[in-house]
């Protein structure tokens, strides 16, 4: 069986309104792979950077795949949220991104989005709160291609980026080359 | 946000159940160091040598930034942690640091009052995936980290780390 370590950190957001930010993620695989061991999903610490504009997460995520195909790679979702100084949490962004398939370094930059209500009452709310309609099941609209993103209207957010160091193991043997 | 402070820099490493430190300092102390600008300079060599069955848990280092209030007491000034570079050879990394908020207005008060900064109970903690969705901070910096780092026995399990960038 082939195995792949990803070592990574949430490490920083950055582009959005606000810069106040946490970020919740999520890890989706196909039924030809199998997480040994590491956390599926997680919510990184929430930062308030006073100098700069980007926030930091700092986050480990140790993923420790089974791999018996292809199809199915692993993705990571992502959902951040700004949390202001009256408690408030705001839906920031969704976004997703493969996780990386060549051994060593990779910094991988997720775009984010989040759906836009273009009515004037929808445009008035997110002027004064900042907040946006959330989609009831997230999931699937932001990991793949399906049918119902042809019917959202969306607004472009900030990135946030995540280093991962990817470990490959008897790849070769099984004679995948990445 | 540091400007002006005395900086001393403490380390030590977290890793998973799988891996012992084979040889080497596991923690380290620096010199304290005074700035007129915004740069502060430990110059603080580490060694360690790790030994392990399974890449899962690899090593992280914990970086405590230390500093002295007006009482002389040793206050926290900043926290982080940056994974040990599973690819040999030499890497620089900058990473930010950061201070843990108090999280809750009673606790902000009593830290105001006694003049203690809000402290984690373990500084490892910031390097494990678990149990950080609760905790707030804030950025007050950047640490930048030298590391060269050797390894044996990493094809002959048939592990491939990649090459370095």
């Amino acid at each position: 069986m082939a195995e792949i370590h990803y070592l990574g950190e949430i490490a920083t957001g950055y582009g959005f309104p606000e810069n106040k930010l946490c970020v919740r993620y999520k890890i989706k695989y196909g039924a030809a792979w199998k997480l040994i061991s590491g956390n599926k999903d997680g919510q990184t610490q929430t930062d308030w950077p006073q100098d700069e504009d980007e926030a930091n997460f700092n986050h480990f995520m140790d993923l420790h795949f089974g791999a018996r195909g292809i199809q199915g790679w692993p993705q990571i979702m992502i959902q951040v949220y700004l949390v202001d100084s009256n408690g408030r949490r705001v839906l920031y962004g969704y976004g997703s991104s493969i996780l990386p398939i060549t051994a060593g370094y990779e910094e991988v930059e997720i775009g984010t989005w989040r759906p836009a209500d273009q009515s004037i009452r929808g445009r008035l709310k997110s002027y004064l709160l900042d907040s946006s309609p959330e989609l009831a099941e997230p999931e699937t609209i932001i990991s793949s291609a399906t049918q119902q993103r042809q019917q959202l209207a969306a607004e472009a957010m900030g990135y946030v980026k995540i280093k991962f160091y990817t470990v490959l193991r008897n790849f070769k043997k099984y004679g995948i080359e990445t | 946000m540091l400007r002006g402070m005395d900086l001393m820099c403490k380390y030590s490493y977290e890793m998973g159940s799988d891996w012992v430190v084979a040889a080497g300092l596991e923690e380290g102390f620096s010199q304290r160091c005074t700035s007129g600008n915004e740069e502060f300079v430990f110059n603080l060599p580490m060694d360690c040598t790790f030994k392990s069955t399974n890449p899962s848990g690899w090593p992280r280092i914990v970086i405590e930034l230390i500093g002295q209030d007006n009482f002389n007491q040793d206050q926290p000034r900043g926290f982080c942690w940056a994974l040990v570079p599973p690819i040999p050879g030499s890497r620089k990394i900058r990473t930010a640091i950061y201070l843990p908020q108090a999280s809750s207005k009673m606790q902000a008060l009593s830290h105001w009052f006694t003049g203690n900064a809000v402290n984690f109970t373990d500084p490892k903690i910031i390097a494990r995936p678990n149990g950080r969705e609760m905790t707030r901070v804030q950025s007050v910096g950047y640490v930048t980290i030298q590391f060269d780092v050797t390894a044996s026995g990493l094809s002959k399990f048939g592990y491939d780390f990649g090459k370095d960038s």
